[in-house]
């Protein structure tokens, strides 16, 4: 089990049995690992599974949420992608799709945005009053007063440029250049009045392609008044100047029109840029990055987001590795569910052992997973106190007892690497100190411990809780030399003992305050047992200085 | 209280149970369709060398999948269950579409404890064979460290059985002996059940086969799920 890998599925153009292919795989991941995701993910990298259809992954099964996509830093608009709840249940989504224009043919874009009309603040467009690309500017909703009317104003076009790439991944070209520099003017307005809500302006494609659409640039002229910076500005493509047409491509240019409009308004003002940026691709060259919300306990009928410790440890248990329901012992679950409530982040995407995954686990939420005895894998948190049960061992069943203090132990600093960023690979990291480390035991060295933790504050105390300098009810107390006892006992006892149980000690001398032990608690970290002779040896740890 | 200490003279019995694997999906074993129901059943009466019989199975698994034990009214229409019947000593299962089971798709194991002793005895009302070799257990050691050191650990080495009577010459391959589950106790000769503490809970590995014995070397349950 220990080395059992995960995550245990990868991306396959065609698929070994029992895993799904994906024909129109972005190439560059082919045979990379489909990730299993838990928690409240930031930044993680899609993978495009369709780059025809401009379907992404982001896990193996069904998530929970889609919260944000960027495209190259950019925010995409809501409208821009597809989380639908079939999309969710397969931990994928959708992008719209590259255009894909015909060489030679003839389109029309259509621009339209939703700002408020008062006749005060619009936008302007540069226009060609000289026909020079030709007779194909189109006016809708306009000056016919019939809505959806397509009225053509003889020799006006805007100022426009199209650009196009002949492969998705191909290089950019400039199809179509509408721009002369003699005779033009800000003359094109949109939503200065209730009748000019779309204009339109033919175009012709040349030779060759089909041309993947790369760009779109129209050159805008200083607004009037203050157009809303938050407005949206929609871009379609139709191949008939068609007042029923149903527009064929929808291009998905975003907030704010910056990537198509070369000056537009933000949150700042009028702004002009001169290069507007690069449409979206829908295949695997995107720049994207992804905020997700990962598994869920047990949808549909509970869609709570697994981003405790204990279900992360179930789900991955049960539903990764094929373990049974009833394998991890369910009361301990229950107790680590209760009591270690720090939220987890982690998005498995290269294959590791489960050991890792494991150990990362139980470092940042301070439990250890053991097999039991008992027929099951047990849970034993780090906690104060003695459990019911506790052996009492005495100078009677004691042998050969010897006492070390591990000054090598000794940390003064604690470092917490949490909240690990898949797409560039760095951890947050919280920080403790203590001076006791460093005045007492003339310790400088530092430690570096990697966890599953989400939030700060959580890191933040754990830190203290490892090196044991305040706040919090766990302590491991590294700020001070580890306390080990190590002896045998006489025959039959420690045969049912296992690590991280307690033994309580009663013997006349030791390395202890007053010269002896009184019934003090240790907490067991070796047992080796002998069947043959009966006898057991048990190295253990002072439980004080480390519950 | 387990295993409590007791005369240091007292003699100790270990008990080493193994829940070997018996596949019945292929040849030699054919399936038999109950009337027109989903179920189908199989004679499982295989003996060991002794002449004892294999009994009713401790679980089924199909394709990996542990089946439910069930009625047999339900197991005749409800998938992933299986049915004992007492009488003849028959294993009804119902797979996935009603098939039968040998028919080539699933694997189908069905399991039993074999239990082993270093002295004749009977535990929870079951024999136990003497074939566990005196001085053949060797020390078990379960290791962890630091919650931030990770790696829990146990090493036990291999046990070893006698196999002068030939037990094992024909159960090794007569059953899956190896990634089992294998459990050994202790406890003192006549001590109540309660009494016989689990010192070791793992999986089977590697075997070595002799004419005077078998060793078999034991895993770390950690190397398996459960």
């Amino acid at each position: 089990m220990l080395k059992i890998l995960i995550p245990k599925f990868k991306y396959w153009k065609s698929a070994p049995a029992g895993e799904t292919s994906y024909p129109n795989l972005q190439d560059d991941a082919e045979g990379i690992s489909i990730p299993e995701a838990y928690g409240v993910l930031k930044n993680i990298t899609p993978i495009c599974i369709n780059t025809t259809t401009g379907k992404y992954k982001v896990a193996r099964r069904a998530i929970k949420a889609i919260d944000a996509v960027r495209d190259n830093g950019r925010l995409m608009a809501p409208a821009e992608y597809t989380a639908t709840a079939p999309e969710l249940a397969l931990g994928e989504f959708g992008i719209l799709t590259t255009p894909l224009l015909t060489g030679g043919a003839t389109y029309y874009l259509i621009i339209e945005s939703d700002y408020g009309i008062n006749g005060a603040d619009y936008l302007k467009y540069w226009q060609d009053n000289h026909g020079h690309y030709g007779s194909f500017w189109y006016s809708i909703d306009s000056e016919s007063g019939v809505p959806g009317n397509w009225t053509v104003q003889t020799n006006k076009n805007l100022e426009f440029t199209i650009h196009g790439r002949t492969a998705i991944d191909g290089a950019n070209t400039l199809l179509v250049d509408a721009r002369n520099w003699t005779g033009w003017g800000a003359g094109i307005t949109l939503r200065d009045a209730g009748a000019r809500t779309r204009v339109a302006q033919k175009f012709i494609m040349p030779a060759g392609g089909p041309w993947y659409l790369s760009k779109i640039r129209i050159w805008s002229g200083s607004p009037a008044g203050s157009p809303s910076s938050t407005r949206i500005t929609k871009v379609q493509i139709v191949t008939v100047a068609d007042p029923a047409a149903t527009p064929a491509i929808e291009v998905p240019v975003g907030m704010k029109s910056e990537q198509v409009v070369n000056g537009y308004v933000d949150s700042s003002g009028w702004k002009v840029d001169q290069n507007p940026k690069w449409l979206m691709r829908a295949g695997g060259s995107n720049d994207l990055r992804v905020d997700i919300q990962g598994y869920m306990i047990n949808p549909p009928g509970d869609t709570t987001l697994i981003e405790k410790v204990a279900d992360v440890l179930y789900d991955v248990y049960v539903n990764l590795m094929g373990g049974s329901a009833t394998g991890i012992n369910v009361a301990d679950l229950g107790t680590l569910r209760t009591d270690r409530v720090q939220d987890v982040v982690r998005y498995m995407t290269e294959e590791k052992e489960f050991q890792q995954a494991l150990e990362v686990f139980e470092a940042g939420h301070l439990f250890k997973f053991l097999p039991s005895l008992a027929g099951d894998f047990a849970v034993k948190l780090l906690v104060s106190g003695e459990p019911a049960g506790t052996p009492h061992l005495t100078e009677a069943q004691v042998r050969n007892f010897t006492m070390r203090r591990v000054w090598s132990n000794v940390f003064q600093v604690a470092k917490i690497k949490y909240y690990l960023d898949s797409s560039t690979n760095d951890f947050l990291t919280a920080e403790e100190k203590s001076t006791i480390a460093q005045y007492l035991y003339n310790r400088q060295e530092s430690i570096e411990i990697e966890t599953a933790l989400k939030d700060a504050v959580d890191a933040t105390q754990l830190a203290k809780d490892y090196l044991g300098t305040g706040g919090g009810t766990r302590k491991v107390n590294l700020q001070y030399p580890t306390r080990i006892a190590e002896f045998d006992v006489l025959a039959g006892y420690g045969f049912d003992l296992i690590p991280t149980m307690k033994v309580k000690l009663t013997l006349p001398r030791a390395d202890y305050a007053g010269g002896s032990l009184a019934g003090i608690l240790f907490r067991i970290l070796e047992v080796h047992k002998n069947p043959m002779d009966g006898s057991s040896h048990l190295v253990t740890v002072l439980d004080s200085l480390t519950y | 209280m387990p295993y409590a200490p007791g005369s240091p003279n007292q003699e100790r019995v270990i008990l080493a149970e193994i829940e070997v694997g018996h596949r019945i999906d292929n040849a030699p074993h054919s399936w038999t369709q109950d009337g027109a129901t989903g179920a189908w059943w199989i004679s499982h009466t295989h003996a060991d060398k002794f002449g004892e019989h294999e009994g009713k199975p401790s679980r089924v698994k199909v394709n990996g999948v542990l089946f439910s034990e069930d009625t047999l009214a339900n197991c005749r229409t409800t998938p992933s269950t299986w049915y004992w019947h007492v009488a003849t000593n028959a294993l009804y299962i119902h797979v996935a579409g009603g098939v039968d089971p040998g028919g080539g798709t699933f694997i189908v194991v069905a399991y039993l404890w074999r239990r082993f002793a270093t002295r004749p005895y009977v535990f929870g009302g079951r024999p136990y064979l003497p074939l566990v070799g005196e001085n053949s257990i060797p020390p078990v050691a379960y290791v962890t460290g630091g919650y931030h050191e990770g790696g829990t650990k146990q090493t036990f080495g291999a046990i070893k059985f006698l196999n002068g009577e030939g037990y094992f010459d024909t159960d090794l391959s007569d059953y899956i002996y190896e990634g089992k589950r294998l459990k050994t106790r202790i406890g003192l000769n006549g001590a109540a059940d309660v009494d016989f503490a689990v010192f070791w809970d793992g999986w089977t590995g590697d075997i070595s086969w002799t004419e005077n014995e078998v060793e078999i070397a034991v895993e770390d349950l950690m190397t398996g799920v459960i």
